[in-house]
This record gives C-alpha cells, structure tokens and sequence, in this order.
C-alpha cells in the first residue's frame, strides 16, 4: 500500500516542480534575456562592425594602437581600483563598530541615514559635493580662516575632486555590504581565538580575514564595476586633467560619427574590468587558503607560545587587567 | 546638432547620447507605431504632425491654441534628441510626420535622401524678411530650389568678464593667452574647438591643418580651468570666481547675462574678429506629407513676428537669436544683448557645415588625446 502511494506521490511533484521553477524563472529569465543578453550582444556585433556595416577588427585594432586610449584605459582601471580598496578600508571599520558595538535601537536609525545618499540621485550628490568644496564654498572658508588655503582656490575641477567624490558615492555600498559582513561572524569565534591566546593581528589574518573575504569581493565587483564606467563626475569635478575612459565614449557617441568605435570602446572597458575583478577574486579566495594550508601546523603553536611566554613575562599585568 | 540650448537639454542630450540604445529604441518604436502616426482617412487640414526638441518653441504652451485660431488645424508632437534621430524618424514615418526642424549641418543629408521636398518660395510670407545671408546658403539648396526656411540661429565665441579681462577682447588670443592661465572655461565639444582654434590660427576652419590645430588646442587645454558640457556647470564655476572667460554658446551666455547671478555681473558675449562658430535650425516639409497646405502654413507661422517676438520676449522660455530680420529690428536693446541676436557680425560666422565622418573622427580623436594627456 505504502509503495504506489510514494511513487504516486513523486510521479505527481516531479513535473510539478519542474513547472514551478519554469513558471518562477520565465519573468526574470525574459526580462534579462532581452532587456541585458540581447543588448549585450548587439553591442557585441556592432563592435566588430566598420562603418559600412562590414566584419572588421579595425576598432580595437585603433584602442590598442594607440597609446592614447590605453593609458586612457590604464588611467581608468587604476583610478576605480583605488577608489574602491579606499572606500573598503573606510567603511569596513565603520560597519565592524555598526554590527559589533552599536545598541540594537541605533542600527536601523544609522543604516537608514547611509541608505540616504544611496537612494540619492547621483547628480545632487556631485552638486552637493561641488558647493561644499567650490572656491569661496564653506571647505575653502574655513581652510582660510584656519591660514591654510586662500578662500579663491579649490581642488574643485582637478583629478582629486574627481576621485574624492567617487569615493564618497562608493562608501554607502561599502558600509552596506560590510556591515552584512561584519554581521555574519560568529562572536564567539573571536571570543574562542581570544581565550586560546591568539593576538589581534593573528585574529585579523586568521579568522576575521578568511570569514569576510568573500564579501570583500563582492564589494569589490559592485564598487569596481560601478566606479569604472564614471562619467559625470569627471565631466563636472575632473576639470581639463581629470577625464576618463567614459568621457572619451561620450564625446565619441556625442560627435554622431563612428559609433561602433565608442561601442568597442566601451567593450574594452567591459573585459578589462571583469580581468580586474576576476583577479581579485581569485587573490581573496588564495589569501583565504593559502597561508592557513602552509602555516596550519607551525602557526597556532608559535602563537600559543608566545601568548605564554607574555602572560609569564606580565603576571601582574594580567591581574591588574582582570581586576 | 552641436550647438547647444539651455543647461537641461544640454544635460539631457549628453545623457541621451550615452545610450545608443535608446535612440535605436525610439526609431523601432516609431517603425513599429507606424499606424498610430498614419494620418487619419479625413485627410488634409484636421492634425499637423511637427517633429522637434521637447522644450524649443514650437511646443511652448500657448502655440497649438493660437495656431488652431488662426487656422483650425491641431497640431501633434513627435520628440527627437538629435538632428542624425530626426531624419530616420521623418524618413520611416512615411508621411506622417509633416514638419521638422534640421540645422544646417544635417538638411543636406536629408535633401540627398530626398526626405524634403523643395518649398515655393512665393507661398512663404516670411521669405523676404529672413536674412539673405542665411536663406541664400547653398546648403540648404539643391538645383537652386530652397528646401527649408532658416528659423533660428546662434553662434559659439568668446565670453569674458569685463572687470576682470580689460584689453584684447575682440579676438579669441584672450583664450590662449598665459595672464590667464587656468581661469578659461571651454564647452566640451571637438566639434566647436578645433573650428575655433583654427579661426584664431587662420585656417579654414572647416578643414584645418590638423597638425597646426593640435599644438595649439594643447595650449588651450593647458589654459583652461574647466570643461563645461552644462550652462549650469559654467554658471558654479562663475559664481565660485573661478572663470574670467572662455568659449560659450550665444543663446546660452544671454541667458546667464540676464539672469545676473553671482559673477555674471559683468560678463560679455562677443564674435570676436578672427569669427565664431554659427548655427542655424530650418523648417522643412516631409517629401511625403498630405497637409502640404497645412504645412506651409506652420512655416509661415513660426516665422513670422507675430510668434517670433512673442516668444523673444519670454525670457524663461529660452529663444536663440531669429532669422527673421523685420523681428530682429523690433526687439528692445535688452532682449537683442539676451539673445546675442545682433547682426552686425553675421557675415563672419563659420556655419557649422556637414563634415565627412573620417573628418570627425580625426577631430574626436584629436580633441580625446589632448584631453588625456596630462
């Protein structure tokens, strides 16, 4: 009796199942299909098109001819890389206080005001930061004020400018990310590393290190991604010296002539960063393995001794600090 | 296509140009949408179809009620952002969009592929009163036969502050000159700063010497404090005292100098003696259109004074410089300076003429390695 009843059971859910997750995937799957994998591949095609509609390499064959548009491209993947490991290192103390530190009341009130600048349109948040530091704007003034800056000059229209604002406009991602982060380890994992004797830089290296990394790279890929193809702020900030590879696709795409040269450009850009961010990922996911497969065996007892040797050496230190 | 109209639709269109996509969009919209732009079976005289810019003149809010006074016609708007979209969008729509409004750069383009038809100039009221300078150009003409009225015009030159820039400011040697070395701004834009350099140069400047113009747009670079794609972006950097002088649209400098804003006290609009890079958008009818009267009768009312000073006279509402010389006369010393509309200078503006594309290219490409060389 019970046989036929299983079999019934698993012939009935099987289709069903199938049908579901058709039925669940066939919206998203349509929408991306269309609206991002067949653009993609227009854009693709139109790349290895000349103007008269025919197969050619001549545009890349121009990008990586010319010095220009490389150290162009360099310039570009350079000026995102340190954006982004800048605003990983400023956020993530930032997130470890927010997830660690910070009442339960609190949480939600300083994680909505880093939503704030992220739900921002983009172009208030550069003329935000365009009147807060323009000569004569209130930064100049109380640099002046203070004898270190004339009130009439400004980094405003200079590769800084460019570059601090990217970095302000990547930060929210960064707290928002590394603060999942930061959520996710388990405390007392570090509580464990502690009584067992582990140094802080150990802690750091060795546990927090390996359990973050992961996010780190995701963080990485959105903030990367997001920062390379940058092209208002460089137009509004950058001044004369600051441009990137976005601002020669739009005055490409804005001459009305070539486009397919502007449209390889921007694939170019495309595999470059996914290089750039397949590399990271690849480094975090060694620095996560490696040193914990070479050192596992030497590592904990060289701690363990040294942590004993400091508490022989300090006896009373200890005790004061239990007291 | 180059020139530039107000600080939002300057934004809006560099946006818009990001994204070839959208443009493909619009002209498979359009292609697929085709019946809902077919003309009703009711036929002539009931809908004119127009093909312009959101927000220039033609669609001002009190236009469709005093042109159905004056003739019992509704009008429809089919919207464009770029001169290159509204051909193909006139050429697919197959008669259903009646007017358009192509600049001198792009009207041959579309009088080669026949998309225009030929206007009989003894139906144009206006004709007359347009600047001959203008409607005499061949570019608008092809075996002698005008296929579009000039309606609007505007120049790129020289601005400068006048407190702060005292001598040699008729000519274009202010920008290159090191006294003001990183107080210039100059519009972002190959296609206006290497015909000006090449003004300043001497050479033609619809076919310069690109080996003299590099070197000397490297200077300019070298001199230039900003790179405004956005009035607004020049207005911040004039209001911070940032800015002495620098490239500018007509229209676009008027309105600044109207508004008077922080720092645009003193601020002058000037064709300088080397010239200035010039503009002109036309009406033209669709080769295929089936309200040819109707049609004729919207170019006759927006060129004519009535319309044309009604809108010079709204400042919030933008208008270049018109092509209507009667209109012209009868502005007020005011209006005139706020669209830069003075004449005197006409005949020493570079019209920005159709280019071959290699031409461009060589200009983009000039204008990119200056930019990125540090």
């Amino acid at each position: 009796m019970t046989t036929p009843r299983t079999t019934l059971g698993r012939r009935k859910r099987r289709p069903r199942g199938a049908m579901a997750t058709g039925f669940l995937l066939t919206p998203g799957g349509l929408l991306l299909g269309s609206c991002a994998a067949l653009p993609l591949a227009a854009i693709v095609v139109s790349g290895f098109t000349s103007d008269a509609g025919s197969f050619t390499f001549a545009n890349f064959a121009t990008i990586f001819g010319n010095s220009v548009y490389m150290s162009l491209l360099g310039r570009t993947l350079l000026i995102a890389f340190f954006v982004t490991v800048i605003s990983i290192c400023l956020a993530w103390p930032a997130s470890w206080a927010l997830a660690r530190y910070t009442r339960p009341r609190l949480k939600p009130l300083i994680l909505g005001l880093v939503i704030i600048p992220y739900i921002t349109s983009q172009l208030l948040l550069i003329y935000g930061f365009v009147s807060l530091i323009q000569a004569g704007g209130p930064v100049m003034s109380a640099l002046s004020a203070i004898g270190l800056a004339s009130p009439q000059t400004s980094i405003m229209y200079t590769p800084t400018a460019n570059i601090m604002m990217l970095i302000v406009e990547s930060i929210p991602t960064a707290i928002l990310v590394m603060y999942s982060a930061s959520e996710q380890i388990n405390g007392s994992v570090l509580e464990a590393s502690r009584t067992l004797g582990a140094s802080k830089r150990f802690v750091f290296t060795r546990v927090i290190w390996p359990l973050s990394s992961a996010m780190i790279g995701v963080n990485f890929a959105l903030t990367f991604v997001q920062t390379v193809g940058a092209f208002a702020e460089p137009t509004i900030l950058g001044g004369p010296n600051g441009q990137m590879l976005g601002n020669a696709l739009a005055t490409q795409l804005q001459s009305g002539v070539n486009q397919q040269f502007a449209v390889a450009m921007a694939l170019v850009l495309l595999v470059a960063s996914l290089v750039v961010v397949g590399a990271v990922t690849l480094l975090l996911g060694w620095s996560r393995s490696a040193p914990s497969g070479i050192r596992r065996s030497t590592r904990p007892r060289a701690a363990l001794i040294a942590a004993q040797a400091q508490r022989a050496q300090e006896p009373l230190g200890t005790q004061g600090g239990l007291r | 296509m180059n020139h530039s109209r107000g600080s939002n639709g300057q934004w809006r269109r560099s946006r818009a140009a990001l994204s070839i996509a959208s443009a493909g969009v619009v002209v498979i919209a359009v292609s697929l949408g085709g019946c809902s732009l077919s003309p009703t079976a009711a036929g002539d005289g009931d809908t004119l179809t127009i093909a312009t810019y959101k927000g220039y003149g033609a669609d001002l809010p009190w236009v469709a009620a005093d042109f159905k006074k004056e003739t019992g016609a509704n009008l429809k708007y089919v919207y464009i952002d770029s001169v290159a979209s509204s051909l193909q969008l006139v050429q697919k729509s197959n008669g259903a969009i009646d007017v358009s409004v192509p600049n001198i750069q792009f009207i041959g383009k579309g009088i080669e592929e026949g998309i225009f038809q030929p206007l009989d100039t003894s139906k144009l009221t206006n004709y007359s009163a347009i600047y001959p300078a203008f409607s005499e150009r061949p570019e608008l003409r092809k075996g002698g036969e005008l296929y579009g009225i000039p309606w609007t015009w505007g120049s790129s030159g020289l601005f400068y502050d006048s407190s702060k820039v005292s001598s040699g400011t008729d000519s274009l040697g202010v920008l290159w000159d090191p006294k003001y070395k990183g107080k210039i701004a100059l519009y972002d834009d190959p296609t206006v700063l290497i015909p000006l350099t090449a003004l300043y140069l001497g050479e033609d400047p619809q076919n310069p010497d690109m080996s003299k113009v590099t070197p000397a747009l490297q200077r300019l670079k070298g001199n230039a404090k900003l790179l405004y794609s956005s009035t607004d972006e020049l207005a911040k950097a004039l209001a911070s005292g940032s800015i002495v002088a620098g490239t500018g649209d007509s229209a676009n400098m008027g309105s600044l100098i109207a508004s008077k804003a922080t720092g645009t006290m003193n601020l002058k609009y000037e064709v300088p003696k080397e010239g200035a890079i010039a503009w002109i958008d036309n009406w033209a009818i669709s080769a295929k259109t089936k309200n040819l009267d109707l049609a004729y009768k919207w170019l006759n009312y927006m060129t004519s004074e009535k319309y044309l000073l009604r809108w010079a006279n709204a400042p919030a509402d933008a208008s270049p410089a018109p092509a209507n010389k009667d209109v012209v006369d009868s502005l007020p010393a005011a209006t005139l300076t706020r669209l830069q509309a003075n004449p005197d200078k006409i005949s020493s503006l570079a019209l920005q003429l159709p280019q071959p594309a290699a031409r461009i290219q060589s200009w983009v490409d000039a204008w990119t390695q200056v930019k990125a060389g540090s």
